[in-house]
């Protein structure tokens, strides 16, 4: 009689034979990657993420001032809005292994979308574009499966990429230091994405810090009371323009993007927040506002209001303030 | 390249082939036993207990294997379920749709059927008794049950499976729950 376990290793021996044609047999490339993912989070806690959050800060401001055309009634903060790009990019294909690092750091601004974040990235490496946008949907897929989507997921701040050999390390820093912000800052993970993309919105419509806190709370008081929240700044996600007004055609895109026309939350980030978004999120100021305003483009100072009248003298100040510039001020938009 | 990648590629180089064969006894199919390898490499490199040299580290990716293989049969059952024998029963891979059928079956793939119908904490635990060769009490450990449970778990399977295969049954250790009729020692 056959025992059990001469016909057990009789199976193994079958099995070991189909090995050859597995993909484990030709390299575990993957395997590798995925290691390295995990033992970077763990490794990465306290440090990398602090000059990922420290590095975010300091950009994110830098970059607002920068471009000087950030504040908008309605509190939208767009630059020009570079993306089309709604669901999630497949995070699939392997990126190169053999692309080369061509810089040693990369600086990221806060704001924006993964589009052109995954532009830089592949800049860096001198890899095609939709390497970068892989190799970092491959990091979120693996660090949090449970993401609505890529976008956000990836930290602002400049990052040391000297340790990185290829974009897929590259990628994996960008999504870690978000990872460990988030961890750090306490954050439960069945939060995250609500985090995430409340932080989005909140950089997208408030590019002062002290201003952050308060659009954090209008977002909650309308969520509250459940307004639709109508901020411009989902409308330029869907719709990219110029400028920072929103024709009454684009707020009236069918899309769950659209706030306007869909209550509560958008289904995730519209862009990668800074640590000061976060933060803003999960300590919003105390206030009843359910409006706000930007009422001087200069400055980007902002009036919050309780009750629509009073919003709409805000919004008279915007246009008192609009009118008062010369006409051929450099930074006055165009009123569309 | 850090030592932990060093060590990896050893291992997949020298015993990966000998890992595959592991979990396909316990999968039954090349594509799942490569996942369950994968995931159970994964899990053992990612936590740095790879660090204690090829032979340990290899037992502790068999031991990932299982644990991962029961997990992942877990998950699947958190699914919607399937009514057993449907289409597309994971366990039903060609001749021997129940575990019990009493036809007498010598094939190792038939024998092979017959585990793959076993559930899967039945068929962890048999794969480790009869193939892995370990005592009860090892068992118990690796998968955190009681052996009680084991011994249980393990006399289900063997009847199960005697009653579709002249198989012996009888090793070294002898397990106070398995009879020895069909025994020839």
């Amino acid at each position: 009689m056959i025992t059990a376990r001469d016909q057990f290793a009789q199976i193994a021996h079958e099995g070991e034979a189909h090995y050859a044609g597995t993909k484990l047999a030709d390299g575990h490339a993957s395997v590798t990657r995925s290691v390295r993912r995990h033992r970077t989070v763990r490794a990465a806690a306290g440090t990398v993420a602090g000059i990922g959050v420290i590095g975010g800060a300091t950009w994110g401001g830098f970059a607002t001032f920068g471009q000087g055309n950030a504040v908008a009634p309605g509190g939208t903060a767009v630059g020009p809005a570079t993306t089309s790009e709604l669901p999630s990019p497949s995070p699939s294909a392997s990126p190169s292994p053999v692309a080369t690092r061509i810089q040693d750091s990369i600086s990221l601004p806060s704001g924006t979308t993964l589009d052109p974040i995954a532009t830089r990235l592949a800049e860096a490496y001198g890899v095609p574009q939709q390497h970068a946008l892989d190799a970092i949907g491959a990091s979120i897929k693996e660090l949090i499966p449970e993401a609505g989507t890529t976008e956000g997921w990836t930290m602002p701040g400049t990052f040391d990429l000297t340790s990185s050999p290829t974009v897929a390390d590259a990628a994996d820093q960008l999504v870690t230091a978000r990872v460990m912000e988030l961890t750090d800052l306490g954050v439960a993970r069945s939060d995250w994405q609500t985090v995430l993309t409340k932080a989005s919105l909140v950089e997208r419509e408030a590019p002062l810090d002290v201003d952050r806190p308060k659009v954090a709370r209008v977002i909650d008081n309308r969520l509250a009371q459940g307004m639709k929240l109508e901020l411009d700044s989902t409308i330029k996600y869907i719709a990219p323009s110029e400028g920072i007004y929103t024709t009454e055609e684009d707020r009236a895109t069918d899309s769950p993007y659209n706030t306007y026309v869909y209550a509560g939350l958008p289904p995730a980030a519209i862009a990668s927040p800074s640590d000061e978004s976060i933060q803003a999120v999960l300590n919003p100021a105390e206030g009843d506002w359910l409006f706000f305003v930007t009422v001087n483009l200069e400055t980007g100072e902002t009036a919050y209001a309780s009750t629509f009248p009073d919003h709409q003298r805000n919004v008279q100040t915007l246009h008192e303030w609009e009118a008062a510039q010369a006409p051929g001020a450099t930074d006055s938009p165009s009123n569309g | 390249m850090s030592t932990w990648s060093r060590a990896l590629d050893r291992l997949v180089r020298e015993r990966g082939q000998a890992l595959f064969g592991y979990a396909y006894v316990l999968t039954g199919n090349s594509a799942d036993a490569e996942d369950l390898v994968q995931t159970a490499l994964i899990r053992t490199f990612r936590t740095g207990r790879a660090s204690q040299g090829i032979d340990s580290t290899h037992a502790y990716v068999k031991r990932a294997i299982t644990t991962s293989f029961i997990d992942s049969r877990r998950r699947a059952d958190a699914r919607p379920q399937r009514a057993p024998g449907d289409a597309g029963d994971p366990a039903l891979t060609s001749s021997a749709p129940h575990p019990d059928h009493a036809e007498a079956v010598a094939t190792s793939a038939d024998f092979h059927t017959a585990i793959l119908a076993l559930p899967p904490r039945e068929r962890a635990c048999i794969v480790l008794r009869y193939l892995e060769d370990k005592p009860v009490a090892v068992i118990a450990a690796e998968l955190g049950l009681a052996t009680g449970t084991v011994k249980r778990y393990l006399s289900d399977a063997v009847a199960t499976l005697r009653a579709s295969a002249d198989i012996d049954f009888t090793t070294d250790e002898t397990v106070p729950v398995v009879s020895h009729s069909g025994g020839t020692s």
